[in-house]
């Protein structure tokens, strides 16, 4: 245990002699490594040890959270009486008595990545540079990252919980940059999961970085997409951005709890086309996003977010279920224990539909194929949503013609969600990190090839 | 065990190990954040961190440990998990642990003086309260927060050198949302402390303002149109593209900029500076403990140097500009600006106004907010395109709002068509130790993705 089970009995007492009707201990142990080969060479390595506590206090909607570093005696006394003293005047202490529990882990790991030598794990990234190399003589410069987090958290609280939980993850991350003398333009390919180093016998590195190159000089033989508003089909996998930025954000209890959502009070209602089922899963084996329990102690869920455009569930944690008068939904994520947990997505995507990939875009005159997509950001508020194209292509009288550089998707997830005309069967996943309020946390985002019959797309 | 506590044992390990050249990187951040909604205080934050990085030379290479646990068992851990990634890094490029310069600047303190948990809630309540004064249709999700920090920073290494730092900062925001039939719309402004000195009603009044303007938001259709950047978007825009005056980078083959010295790379009205002593934001020195100084980047669009630390100033034969940076305790250096900013011309933001309006055959733009920055633009190539909002520009005034559009363009060619460079100038959200500013400017034509 990081901490001792009478010690945290102690430091919870504290925080309810301030009046708080809960208090929550987490505290964390968390070994993060990343290892950067840039141009054939490694040439950085930052190990890291995040360790320390976050003492949560609850009074009706009222929050107050204290974190410290500082995981001596002393040190986290004062960390709980300054929160006890933000809540409210100091009185009896009471007792709290913890009773441990350990969750199912549904999350095998064959190769944790700290009993992995550093030069095998450098002969990952080599092997990731060699294959975006040799792809084209255009290929300039190649980085591969690799990361690696070894995570132990411990959660306590005053509903008499205690319980632990190690979570693994790895990722490989390959940029590659394709130039012709006087222009450059770039590609990338990064995949990850909830796996140990075995998820490189399946993702291999020569994938990822013949993958970053392919991109990267198709797009240094692209034009300039120009603007104007068409119809786009987004492929699978990274295409489920789309999803996490126009819908997913504004579903969160984050922005619901407090009246800044486009979809508050719209439970019940068609907030989508009716092909459209989305889901969050934070229970898939394996899969980036997913976890055994939430960083409240709560197990992780599956839970259909949007069931034939209809809104049937919000993304609810602890607070944020006070604040809805509604039970959480084992989603409270934080990065780490310098943060307060709120409401996360864990692994998003759209399920899949009846439609055909190759019919889909055999029925398009004129518009966009978005074959590979980068990040994206939303204004949960409005639902005002933007994304980077990274891979696109014109189609004209339903062919995939020239690709194109430079689009840009903006809209509102209310106005888009209604226009996606097309769902395939063709459901992939990728990895990304997602950041709000609470931090930067692996999320998976998902769907089958979409298509959308009105979108902006910025361009010139 | 406290820092000193742990840096003997530090110190002690890497002696043990055998070791001549390491640096001990210490940095503590203390912040307290409060939140008001609804008319409450809802929540409360505060958090102290304090961590340490150690980094060593071994055979001419440099491995780094980084940790926020201080212990005698984890002070060997981390002399020796360095040595081991020593061993496995390639690159030839020559690192240095660095003795000191022959002098540092005197660095005047801030008169910020910290305020209780107490003052900050009022101050949280009042900036909604403030908001909620301005127009009945501000909303209830309307919120007020404040913060503040203090970051000391202890630099530590073999070769004798023992460097301190304590700085303070206190922020304020405000972001009110309104409601207009259906429909919501919201708004976000930042007021830099120090506290005492913030004007409450002015924030209230310039946050709802901003969101009362975006009710009546439309697209303009698609088109080419003459387009003033007013200093919050063009700062944010500098911030997205400021790698690529990174050494590093360009060493890389990452920036165009590599080898563009001497060469006309911007408009000859344009001047960029960095400057960490710029006024309330001085660091007197960088992540390796060299001192810090004043230079112009781009002088009169003329490129002058990229921004070097020790390991890349050897590597291209120059002296280091003085730009190692390390945005946590557990980053390895990189390098990056501290105050960096487009130096402000003689004109009011209005004269530019004036200009576009006049070069325009309809429809003339002021962008005031650029959005998906991480992920609509490239610092590789300079092109960017990215969903924006703002004002259309008539008879020399900012009019309706404009939202639901993309500014699309590439930044080494925006550098050259700055016409005009207003007196306004304005820094943006501070990172690390970095904070970059513009005044607005005026770039002529580009193409907007709208209706």
């Amino acid at each position: 245990m990081i901490l001792e089970k009478n010690f945290l009995s102690e430091l919870l007492g504290i925080g309810l002699s301030s009046g708080a009707d809960f208090a929550e201990v987490f505290a964390e142990n968390t070994l993060q490594s990343q290892m950067t080969l840039t141009g054939g060479s490694v040439e950085e390595i930052a190990d890291r040890r995040i360790a320390g506590v976050g003492i949560r206090l609850l009074k009706g909607t009222q929050s107050v959270y204290a974190s410290t570093s500082d995981m001596s005696r002393e040190g986290l006394i004062r960390c709980a009486k300054g929160a006890a003293e933000a809540m409210g005047e100091l009185k009896d202490q009471p007792s709290v008595t913890l009773t441990e529990r350990i969750f199912p882990d549904i999350h095998g790991i064959r190769i944790v990545p700290s009993s992995v030598k550093g030069s095998d794990q450098a002969a990952l990234l080599h092997r990731a540079y060699e294959s975006a190399s040799k792809y084209s003589k255009e290929i300039v410069q190649v980085q591969s990252k690799l990361l690696t987090f070894d995570r132990n958290i411990l959660i306590a609280n005053t509903e008499g919980l205690l319980t632990e939980d190690r979570q693994i993850r790895t990722r490989l991350s390959v940029n590659a940059v394709a130039s012709n003398g006087s222009e450059n333009q770039s590609g990338s390919c990064a995949p990850g999961a909830r796996m140990g180093m075995e998820l490189y016998e399946a993702k291999t590195p020569e994938y990822a970085g013949e993958e970053a190159a392919r991109q990267a000089v198709t797009m240094l033989h692209a034009g300039y997409c120009s603007a104007g508003n068409m119809a786009v089909a987004i492929e699978n996998g990274f295409g489920g951005v789309i999803f996490h930025e126009a819908c997913g954000h504004s579903l969160e209890a984050t922005s619901v709890a407090t009246g800044r959502s486009q979809f508050c009070g719209k439970l019940g209602q068609m907030i989508a086309s009716p092909i459209v089922t989305a889901i969050d899963d934070g229970t898939e084996p394996n899969s980036w996003g997913s976890n055994n329990i939430d960083d409240e102690g709560h197990p992780t869920q599956k839970l259909v977010l949007i069931e034939n455009g209809v809104l049937k569930n919000y993304l609810i944690d602890r607070l944020g279920s006070r604040r809805m008068g509604m039970p959480a939904t084992g989603c409270g994520r934080r990065e780490n224990y310098h943060y307060e947990p709120t409401s996360r997505m864990s692994n998003t995507y759209i399920a899949p539909g009846n439609d055909d990939r190759d019919e889909i875009i055999g029925t398009m005159d004129y518009g966009l194929y978005a074959a590979a997509m980068g990040g994206g950001s939303v204004n949960p508020v409005t639902g005002e949503f933007n994304f980077a194209v990274r891979e696109a292509y014109m189609v004209r009288d339903g062919k995939i013609a020239e690709p194109v550089r430079g689009a840009t998707l903006i809209g509102k997830g209310s106005e888009i969600l209604p226009k996606i005309d097309r769902v395939s069967n063709n459901l992939d996943s990728a990895q990304g990190m997602c950041g709000s309020k609470s931090g930067s946390i692996p999320t998976n985002v998902g769907q089958p090839l979409i298509r959308v019959s009105s979108i902006t797309v910025g361009g010139r | 065990m406290n820092f000193d506590e742990f840096k003997n044992a530090v110190v002690e390990a890497a002696k043990k190990a055998g070791l001549f050249e390491y640096e001990l990187y210490y940095m503590e951040e203390s912040s307290q954040s409060v939140a008001s909604m609804a008319g409450a205080i809802e929540e409360f934050s505060s958090d102290v961190t304090g961590g340490a990085s150690f980094r060593c030379k071994v055979g001419g290479k440099m491995g780094y440990c980084s940790t926020e646990l201080f212990s005698a068992h984890e002070a060997v851990r981390l002399v020796e998990k360095a040595i081991e990634n020593a061993a496995t890094i390639e690159t030839e490029d020559e690192t240095i642990i660095f003795a000191g310069s022959p002098s540092y600047r005197e660095i005047t303190p801030k008169e910020t003086a910290l305020s209780s948990m107490a003052e900050m809630s009022k101050l949280a309540l009042s900036l909604y309260e403030a908001a909620v004064k301005v127009d009945e249709r501000v909303q209830k999700s309307s919120q007020g927060q404040v913060g503040q920090a203090t970051t000391r920073i202890r630099l530590v290494n073999s070769a004798g050198l023992d460097l301190s730092s304590e700085s303070n900062q206190q922020i304020a925001f405000q972001s009110a949302v309104v409601r207009s039939g259906d429909e919501q719309f919201n708004s976000f402004e930042k007021g830099d402390g120090p506290f005492d000195k913030l004007d409450v009603e002015e924030l209230a009044k310039k946050s709802v303002g901003k969101a009362l303007d975006k009710i009546n938001g439309a697209p303009v259709p698609s088109g080419s149109y003459p387009v003033v950047f007013d200093h919050n978007a063009f700062s944010s825009m500098l911030s997205a593209f400021s790698g690529i005056f990174s050494a590093k980078n360009a060493q890389q083959g990452m920036s165009l900029l590599a080898g563009k010295e001497g060469q006309t790379i911007a408009s000859d009205i344009v001047t960029l500076v960095d400057d960490p002593f710029y006024k309330d934001h001085e660091s007197a020195f960088d992540g390796e403990g060299v001192a810090t100084f004043k230079k112009n980047l781009i002088e009169n669009g003329v490129f002058l140097t990229l921004l070097y630390n020790l390991q890349t100033a050897k590597k291209a034969g120059c002296e280091t500009t003085g730009n190692a940076s390390r945005a946590s305790y557990f980053a390895p250096v990189e390098i990056a600006p501290f105050n960096l900013y487009l130096v402000p011309g003689s004109d009011a933001p209005e004269a530019l106004y004036q200009k576009a309006d006049s070069d325009s055959e309809g429809v003339a733009l002021l962008i005031t907010d650029l959005a998906g920055l991480h992920a609509g633009l490239n610092p590789i190539t300079g092109d960017f395109s990215l969903m924006a909002s703002g004002y259309r520009l008539e008879d020399g005034k900012k009019t309706t709002f404009v939202n639901g559009i993309t500014v699309s363009g590439n930044f080494f060619d925006l550098l050259k068509k700055i016409e005009m460079i207003g007196s306004d100038l304005d820094f943006g959200m501070s990172f690390g130790h970095g904070r970059i500013g513009s005044p607005s400017i005026y770039v002529g034509k580009l193409s907007v993705a709208g209706k």
